[in-house]
Parts: C-alpha cells; structure tokens; sequence
C-alpha cells in the first residue's frame, strides 16, 4: 500500500479512505493516550473523522499526522471543557520520596510500557496530555503550549510533575 | 540545599528545553549530588516507556455506510465508491464554513458525501455524464418551512465545466419511485486548479412532489450537466436536509 505522507508533492488530496485506513489506528491510540479510557476516546476518534470529512479539503499537504494531530487534540480539548471535568491537578508531595527510591528491578520494555500506561491513567487529565505530546509525539514545549493553549512555564512544570508521579507510581506496588 | 528545583531542570534537560545558564546550574548540582543522578537515571529509562506503550485497535467509524455510486454505463467504479454518513443531529453551527456567512445556519440532518477522483480515474470516453449519489436509508419527520442546502465541493482542473445542476430526488417509502424531485440553479466550474463550492443561493428553480416524511427511503443526488462529460471531481460534500433524521 502506499503512503498517503508520499503524496503530498502532489497536487492530489488524499481521499477520506486512504486516510482512514492509515491513519485510523494514529487517532485513536492518541485520541485513547491522552483521554485515559476507551469511551472518551471513542467519542474523540469518532469525531476526528467527521472533521477530516467535512474539512478535508481545507487540507493543505502540510503534513498529515502535524494536520490529524491538531484536530485530534482540539477535539479533546473541546471535550474536556465541555465535560468539566478535569480533575484539579493534585500537588504532589512525593517528589523526595521518588528521589529516594531505588531504581527497582529493571523491567523489559513491553512491561515497563503497560506499567507506564496504568501510571499515565492516574495523573490529571492535562498532565496526561502533556506528557504524552512529549513522551509519544515528541513535540517541544512550545508546540505543547500551543495546542493546549496553557503556558510554556506550565507545560514545563506539568511535565517535571507527571514525570515524578509517574516514577513514584512505577516504584511503588503493582 | 533542596533538590527540589533541580528536579523541574532535570525534566526540561530531558526535553532539551534547557537554556546554557539553567544547564551549568544543573550540571554543578548533579557533580554533588547523587540522589539527583539516580533520578536522571531513572528518568531516562521511564523516557524508554513511551516507545513501547501498548497500542489498541481502533473501533469501525458509527453512521458511515459505504455504497457504490450509480453504475457507470462502462468500466467499473472500482475505487469509486461514495461515502455517506447521516449525522443524527441538528446541524450545528460550529461546522459553517461555507454556509452563506451572514445568513442563518440551515435547520436540519446533514449528510455527507464523498467521491474523491471519481471520473478523473476513467478514460474519457469513460467518464460519467451523471454523477449519483443515493443514501442509505432514511427515517425521520419534515421540519416545517425547512429548506434543503448543500454544499458540493468540485475541481474541474483547468478546464470549466458548464451549468451544472444539482437534482435531488427523494424517495420517501423506499419503494424505488421518485416521490419528489429539486433541480437547482446551475453552477459552472473555473479553468484554474482548486476546489470551487457549489451552494444554494436560491430555492429550488424546479420541483414536482409533496415533502413527506422519510420511513425507510433514500435520497438520491445527482449532479449533471446538459453538455455531457462532467470533467471534474468532487470532494467532500453535504447536504441538510430540512429533516429530523432518527433511526
Ligand atoms: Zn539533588
């Protein structure tokens, strides 16, 4: 099959299927990622293709997932504000305990992956998006600020707690 | 001294984030202390996490259904294939984008529809005079005083196309007779590339039939010029229809 990325010196939009078919497991292990549990991230996935349906043709060749991941996300954003509720991202007092802490058993990297998983679910919903912009996207903090619309300050200080929270979940019992 | 701050810069180093003056400040702090070199340690490895999360199938898209457009007289539609998805909703406003911008958004179901490259695929002799779209079934009550609108998105690349006109048929029963008919105001493509949009301005300059409410029927659009070939494609388009759309 080929790419739809290929084709985008062409002057040629990729259609809506060969979209789908690409990019539909992209959106929804992203939608999934940062919404933290499979309803909402069905919601959000769902309404990421309506959107590349209606809006497909505003698409401009600029980069499919830099395109699939803005909708993505502005889909989210608008769903936790709608839904009101974003837990109040808790102060972590834990940040000498994890200091403290030994490394631990050195996991093999599919393990560590499902641990870390289970440990992005219990942080507040816009560290979680943080930090998987940064962990999974690989985005740097100001793109980060951008698409959440929050501060640089704060997304660097989200990211120093989520990370924290995420050890001390990791070193502490399964 | 507390590590407290140095945990924040340890986090941004990661993410190369630092400037010079916050890095020598940190890398002073970890030539001291080793609780903090554990911690960039351990950092490091839950860095690794990321590129192994374990990844999900995503679900089948809900209210899309996929139907072959109308048999072209040759050749195959091969590649073709239309897409509708009926959005049980009103139409909201948030999707207005070529909607007449000062007018009021249309009240309504929309539906959507696509058939990217539909005729530039086929030789010309090939090509389709008639491009039909007919949806799935449809149930749902008539808004009073509703109109219906659309929103054609076409390409003719650099060749115009000619009066167009959209034709709607309904037909309400599902019983495979047309019980109503619009045909509206033509539309002509430019010579340049680029999406032109093909919207009502006006109501329908034609129509035979009673609305009625939809149990079971489908709506067939047909785009079509008097000319013959229609050289163009079509993108992502809609349609609201004046119709409270259930299941
Ligand atoms: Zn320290």
């Amino acid at each position: 099959m080929t790419s739809v990325v290929s084709h985008k010196d062409s002057p040629t939009t990729p259609t809506f299927d060969e979209i789908y078919q690409e990019q539909a497991r992209y959106v929804y292990n992203l939608a999934l990622r940062m919404a933290g549990n499979p309803a909402d991230a069905d919601d959000i996935y769902q309404e990421v293709f309506l959107r590349v349906h209606r809006f497909l043709n505003t698409y401009r060749g600029d980069g499919l997932k830099t395109w699939l991941r803005r909708i993505t996300v502005n889909v989210f954003c608008t769903q936790i504000r709608k839904q009101q509720r974003e837990t109040p991202e808790e102060e972590v007092g834990s940040e000498l305990s994890t200091v403290e802490g030994e490394p631990g058993t050195l996991l093999d990297a599919q393990e560590l992956g499902e641990k870390l998983a289970a440990a992005l679910n219990s942080l507040g919903t816009v560290m979680r998006a943080a930090m998987i912009l940064r962990g999974v996207e690989g985005l740097s903090y100001q793109e980060i600020a951008d698409l959440l619309e929050i501060p640089v300050g704060t997304v660097r200080s989200r990211l120093s707690r989520a990370r924290l929270q995420l050890l001390s979940r990791l070193a502490g019992p399964a | 001294m507390s590590c407290a701050p140095f945990q924040e810069l340890l986090s941004a180093a990661l993410d190369g984030e630092l400037n010079s003056a916050e890095q020598a400040q940190l890398d002073q702090h970890l030539a001291d202390c080793s609780a903090c070199r554990s911690l960039q340690e351990r950092l490091r490895r839950l860095e690794t996490g990321f590129a192994h999360l374990p990844e999900a199938s995503p679900p089948p898209l809900r209210s899309r259904a996929t139907i072959a457009p109308a048999p072209a007289k040759q050749g195959s539609a091969a590649g073709a294939a239309a897409i509708w998805s009926a959005v049980l909703a009103a139409a909201a406003s948030a999707a207005v984008l070529f909607w007449n911008p000062t007018g009021p958004a249309p009240r309504g179901s929309e539906l959507y529809f696509s058939s990217h490259q539909l005729l530039q695929q086929h030789p010309p002799e090939q090509r389709l005079a008639v491009s039909e779209f007919r949806s799935p079934p449809l149930h749902g009550k008539v808004l009073d005083h509703g109109q219906l609108a659309f929103e054609i998105h076409l390409d003719s690349h650099q060749r115009a196309c000619k009066d167009l006109q959209l034709e709607v048929q309904y037909d309400f029963d599902g019983d495979g007779q047309v019980d109503r008919s619009e045909v509206y105001e033509a539309f002509d493509t430019d010579d340049k590339e680029g999406w032109e949009v093909y919207t009502r301005r006006h109501g329908p300059v034609s129509q035979q039939g009673e609305m009625k409410d939809f149990v079971g029927g489908t709506l067939a659009c047909r785009l079509k010029n008097a000319s013959g070939y229609l050289q163009l494609r079509q993108g992502n388009s809609r349609l609201v229809l004046p119709y409270h759309l259930g299941v």
